[in-house]
């Protein structure tokens, strides 16, 4: 399990910092509205990685056999479809509505809780029961 | 042009790629996807710049079968920079264009897509609240109450507040039962 917080750990702060960095390009740039969906994203980065750490920090000390590893894994993979909801339904009003601006940043959200949930579910495989 | 709309405007044209669209765009109409293949942009990154576009009168928008096509409005730039900084403003003007723009605000905070999201607590915004859902009344018609709850219940579950309010505000009379829009 160790092996699997640090490697996904590590891929969201590669991400987040990734992000960060193209959005100071586009803010030199004079992008402005570029360089916030990149923070938008990289703040979607930023919650999962609170989320995942606190799950992890609950079964901390406790005894993490095989069964503790299934929590973890349905725990978190529970999230990319709770947390998500907000944003399809808002996604959803925007498109009905024609608020293009709406539109494109919780399309943004989405990918990003689409592509992490997509990692983890990878990542886990790989290292999950080690 | 209203100094809200040049700042609009302005705050508009100040982001390099909108101003590489609107660069395209002087040449020729174009379509979403044309403008992205163009610029090196993605779709909805473009999508959003010509919103923005749109709303601040730079652009505007035609369907032609599949497609939106955008083309940019001449009109809107032909207005030469020093003509609209020669124009003149009255206090009353400014005091109105103040007044409209937090009107502006109370609305698109307290409203999404014509919902009510919440009824305010302060009294001043509360009113600015009930005279939008007013305009949902036709003048000098008469309504039932229940013709009144369900045009209220469009904005909002709680129609019973709104109503009451309606009435105490003077934004609507009620009279043996009868409900009127009362006249500005």
């Amino acid at each position: 399990m160790r092996a699997l917080e640090e490697k996904y750990i590590s891929f969201i702060d590669e991400r987040i910092a990734e992000h960060n960095i193209v959005g100071e390009q586009y803010k030199a740039d004079d992008r402005k509205d570029e360089a916030d969906l990149e923070k938008v994203k990289s703040n979607i980065y930023e919650v999962f990685k609170t989320l995942f750490l606190s799950d992890i920090k609950q079964l901390e000390g406790k005894d993490l056999a095989g069964i503790k590893d299934i929590s973890i894994y349905g725990g978190f993979l529970q999230r990319f479809e709770t947390i998500p909801d907000n944003w399809k339904i808002s996604l959803d009003k925007a498109i009905e509505h024609g608020d293009t601006t709406k539109q494109v940043i919780e399309e943004h959200k989405l990918a990003v809780a689409v592509e992490l949930k997509e990692r983890f579910i990878a990542m886990f495989d790989e290292l999950g029961r080690e | 042009m209203a100094e809200d709309n040049v700042i609009k405007l302005f705050k508009c044209l100040s982001d390099k790629s909108r101003l590489q669209i609107l660069k395209s765009l002087i040449h020729e109409d174009m379509y979403v996807e044309l403008l992205a293949e163009r610029l090196d942009l993605a779709p909805s990154t473009i999508s959003f710049h010509l919103k923005k576009l749109e709303d601040a009168n730079a652009v505007t928008s035609r369907k032609e079968q599949y497609y939106n096509i955008y083309s940019i409005n001449k009109e809107v730039f032909k207005a030469s920079i020093l003509d609209i900084i020669k124009e003149e403003s009255t206090e009353a003007d400014l005091q109105k264009e103040r007044e409209d723009n937090y009107r502006k605000k109370v609305i698109e905070n307290f409203f999404e897509y014509g919902k009510l999201k919440n009824i305010p607590a302060q009294r001043k915004k509360r009113l600015i609240i009930l005279e939008e859902i007013a305009k949902a009344f036709q003048p000098e018609r008469e309504y039932t109450e229940r013709e009144v709850n369900i045009i209220i219940a469009d904005f909002h579950d709680d129609f019973c507040t709104l109503r009451r309010e309606m009435v105490g505000e003077n934004i609507l009379t009620r009279t043996n039962a009868i409900y009127r829009l009362v006249a500005n």
